[in-house]
């Protein structure tokens, strides 16, 4: 199962923003605030787990080819249910401060 | 293209020229960015990143690749030096043949040779080599040990079969 550090989650937040939008890595990283060195090994741990799909876009002659990036259904269910859980668990604690 | 988005292309070509089979797509898609990325700098730190993501994530392989590579590095060195040794042997082994192949041809152009004291043979078939053959050896130690030890190794092979032959023919 995907390891869900904080930055793995905000990823997963960034992806969830357009669910079904090809996205560029840079673009993802902007959003995030995530260095390259972090995003690109949790980009490829869910590209192996196939909760993310890729693709290639080429660009202009001579230019490499950029990559492209869309969570899978798998994927899309896995971030939804974690933003879920996280919601719920975030109001238990909520509620339990409040009651305590 | 300024000199610190060069530096960083060239570090991302690196990574991708080193990556592993399956981080080579991850490598290409990082250097794909590149252009893309506002500022050198900000270029720099991006490859920089990439460094970085391909070793968190095929680490593991790169030391393995790392290690198939000097291991077969050093199949291919001692292939190398067997070669030069066997190199050795074969050119002293010929010139035996020739110094014993001059001397025969002596003999038969001159027959009273073969009836004269033995050390005219010895010092065409045995010495002469031999000397050659320590010379040799001297003279490529530094330049080619291998083919040296080859010759050295045919010296002791070629002393050795020479004494035991004077043994047997002085005993018999």
């Amino acid at each position: 199962m995907l390891r869900l550090s904080p930055q793995t989650l905000r990823v997963l937040d960034a992806f969830l923003e357009a669910p079904k939008e090809w996205r560029y890595g840079y673009d993802i990283s902007r959003d995030t605030g995530l260095k390259s060195g972090t995003l690109y090994p949790i980009l490829m741990r869910m590209a192996e787990r196939e909760l993310l799909e890729t693709s290639w876009e080429t660009v202009e002659e001579g230019k490499p080819p950029r990559h492209l990036y869309r969570l899978t259904t798998d994927g899309m269910q896995f971030a939804r249910e974690h933003r879920r859980s996280r919601a719920t668990g975030l109001r238990r604690t909520a509620f339990s401060e409040a009651k305590g | 293209m300024s000199r610190v988005r060069g530096v960083a292309k060239w570090l991302q070509e690196g990574v991708l020229r080193c990556a592993p089979r399956h981080c080579e797509q991850w490598a290409r898609a990082m250097l794909g960015e590149l252009d893309f990325i506002d500022g050198d700098w900000a270029a720099l730190f991006w490859a920089l990143g990439s460094v970085v993501a391909v070793f968190r994530h095929c680490g593991r392989e790169l030391v393995r690749m790392g290690f198939r590579r000097r291991e077969e590095a050093d199949m291919k060195e001692t292939a190398k030096n067997v070669g030069w040794v066997f190199a050795g042997v074969v050119v002293s082994a010929l010139l035996v043949v020739c110094a014993a192949s001059l001397f025969h041809l002596a003999e038969y152009f001159y027959p009273p040779m073969k009836q004269s004291i033995p050390w005219p043979t010895w010092l065409v078939v045995f010495f002469l080599p031999e000397t050659l053959f320590v010379i040799g050896t001297v003279r490529l130690w530094r330049k080619r040990k291998p083919m040296a030890v080859g010759v050295l190794l045919a010296a002791l092979i070629f002393a050795t079969h020479f004494v035991m032959h004077i043994v047997s023919h002085f005993n018999g």
